[in-house]
């Protein structure tokens, strides 16, 4: 259904993202981990045709058959919302604050002339009643801010799914969430996920609510692959020392039983990172071969990009 | 073994705004009935989700807020409601580091001036050599080094302004640290090293430790004791892997249940 295929982005010298190539299916979610600059929410951007003007793609992004990085500005308009739709970390920020709930979820419908306002406006009160929102008739009247967190983040889900898209991208979705609103949102999203057979690209900086979600997860740091695979292999048996040292990182038990084991150094700015791997020089197994070239993906249980996968314990 | 901090029967309201000049103004139960204590040298940590009053205690207990209600004692003497000449000999030994700690640096000030504040208030009688020594020890003691000095915070990056602003808490040798999310804001693989940081520096200062967060797995990993919070209130208190691995109350079980594991 997506095909992306050497997507690679650059903010004038600066490689953004290296050439990415990964592909999702219907009914299939795609889960990419990421820290702070890995390059996981400009991937979603790109898809959705929003990347900042100061930036240039390069690949190509397959949806359906029909390359996104081809199109012009109103035929991407035409896509959006209607074949793919992207719900944010913070829904206050994507969401009208001076427009109904109920009004914001019609317009979609409306506007990709899929149905007449009416048809639109009671289609939006069962979204609204499909996402576990109560009393949706009243909801559909009520404004962005007189709803909870929890809330808004189902409205907005309504609002992706109001036009049926063959994708839908998720971006930090639970976040900004407490724990408990968290669970039901990906509960909700698991279901949505079922009945409407979408592919769905969700995006996390956290390991443990991908793994709730994610068919296959792809690790990415500093703007580049590090390992791809199905979501329970590369948890039980990481082969990339990235992906191993996050893994590590992640507190267990408690600190008089099981010492925690920091990945070293901090994350790097994108500018001045090595051609070669970008994890090398916090990477333990780095070499100056992992400096000077970038490495060939090697596939086996998981696909992963490093040149000493089978020496060293990594991270 | 004695108690560095008490809390008792802890009460504490924010006013909302008034719908009318005369109407009756209503408010905001943000801590109700809070007691606990926190025994020497130990790490209490307190669990909750947005709006239990978390980090309303944080405030109380170093005392950026009066109680209404009910008291705080840092080793037997009570803190809350002093006026601020008299908690002055208790501020360098309670210390806070928070979030986000490009809020509580000043952004036109160099890093040595920033930590070297705390401590003039505390110790004025320390030269200009003596200071400077201090400063550098402890930049290097949480792990950067004497270059900081001259940089300003928007040159580094977020865990490294974690570090500084634990540098700047800890420069006085304060006994009490109150932790409010202190690695919410920052990357999982910077995460562990300031978690690994507060354990050591708890160790070599003699610090107790008061460490707040939404964070189970953070929370049940660091902490000697758990208090959870809801609604103001604490649900359930009890040692760390006792209440993790068999919670009581209801709500402790909805907590754990939902919280995302590998």
């Amino acid at each position: 259904m997506l095909v992306v295929d050497n997507l690679g982005i650059s903010l004038g010298q600066t490689r953004a993202l290296r050439p990415l190539s990964f592909s999702l299916d219907a009914g299939e979610t795609l889960g990419i981990v990421g820290e702070s600059g890995s390059g996981k929410s400009i991937t979603a951007l790109a898809i959705m045709g929003l990347l900042p003007e100061v930036m240039q793609a390069s690949g190509s992004i397959l949806l359906k058959g029909e390359n996104l990085l081809a199109l012009d500005e109103s035929s991407l308009c035409a896509l959006r919302g209607r074949r793919m739709a992207m719900i944010f970390q913070e829904p206050m920020t994507a969401l009208n604050p001076v427009m109904t709930i109920g009004r914001q979820i019609a317009e979609g419908l409306v506007l990709h002339g899929l149905m007449t306002s009416e048809a639109a406006a009671s289609e939006a009160v069962r979204l609204i009643e499909r996402v576990g929102l109560p009393e949706p008739e009243l909801r559909a009247h009520s404004y962005p801010h007189e709803l909870s967190g929890g809330q808004r983040q189902r409205a907005m889900i309504a609002m992706a799914i109001s036009c049926r898209p063959a994708l839908l991208i998720a971006d930090e979705p639970t976040s900004a969430l407490d724990v408990t609103v968290q669970a039901e949102i990906l509960a909700l999203l698991r279901e949505i996920r079922e009945e409407t057979g979408m592919g769905m690209l969700f995006i996390s900086h956290d390991l443990a609510v991908i793994s709730k979600l994610a068919n296959r997860t792809l690790v990415l740091y500093g703007g580049a692959a590090m390992e791809m695979g199905e979501t329970q292999a590369l948890l039980a048996a990481p082969r990339h020392p990235y992906t191993r040292g996050l893994i590590a990182a992640i507190p267990r038990g408690n600190a008089h039983t099981t010492p925690l084991r920091p990945i070293r150094g901090h994350v790097p700015e994108l500018h001045g990172l090595p051609d070669g791997c970008p994890f090398h020089g916090r990477c333990l197994t780095g070499t100056d071969l992992c400096r000077r070239s970038s490495p060939a993906p090697d596939v086996a249980s998981t696909t992963a990009w490093c040149h000493h996968l089978d020496g060293g314990q990594g991270a | 073994m004695s108690a560095i901090l008490d809390v008792v029967d802890l009460h504490h309201r924010y006013p909302l705004p008034r719908d009318g000049i005369f109407a009756q103004r209503q408010y905001v139960q943000a801590v109700e009935g809070l007691s606990f204590a926190l025994e020497e040298g130990k790490i209490l940590g307190i669990v909750g989700e947005s709006g239990s009053g978390k980090s309303t205690l944080a405030r109380l207990l170093v005392a950026l807020e009066t109680p209404q209600r009910g008291e705080v004692r840092f080793r037997g003497e009570r803190i809350s409601g002093l006026r601020e000449a008299r908690l002055r000999p208790f501020r360098r030994q309670i210390q806070m580091i928070f979030q986000d700690p490009f809020g509580s640096l000043d952004p036109r000030m160099r890093i040595g001036a920033s930590i070297a504040e705390p401590l003039g208030v505390a110790e004025p009688g320390l030269d200009v050599a003596g200071r400077r020594r201090r400063i550098v020890a402890m930049l290097e003691r949480v792990g950067l080094g004497e270059g900081a000095m001259m940089r300003y915070p928007h040159q580094f990056s977020g865990g490294q302004r974690q570090r500084i602003a634990i540098a700047r808490a800890l420069i006085t040798h304060p006994k009490l640290l109150v932790a409010d999310e202190p690695v919410s804001a920052l990357d999982v693989s910077v995460q562990a090293q300031i978690l690994n940081l507060l354990l050591d520096l708890k160790l070599e200062f003699g610090l107790s430790l008061v460490f707040i967060s939404h964070d189970l797995g953070i929370v049940r990993y660091l902490s000697d004791r758990v208090i959870v919070m809801q609604h103001g209130k604490v649900v359930e208190e009890g040692e760390s892997e006792a209440l993790f691995s068999r919670p009581a109350a209801a709500y402790t079980k909805t907590l754990i249940a939902a919280m995302p594991r590998l």
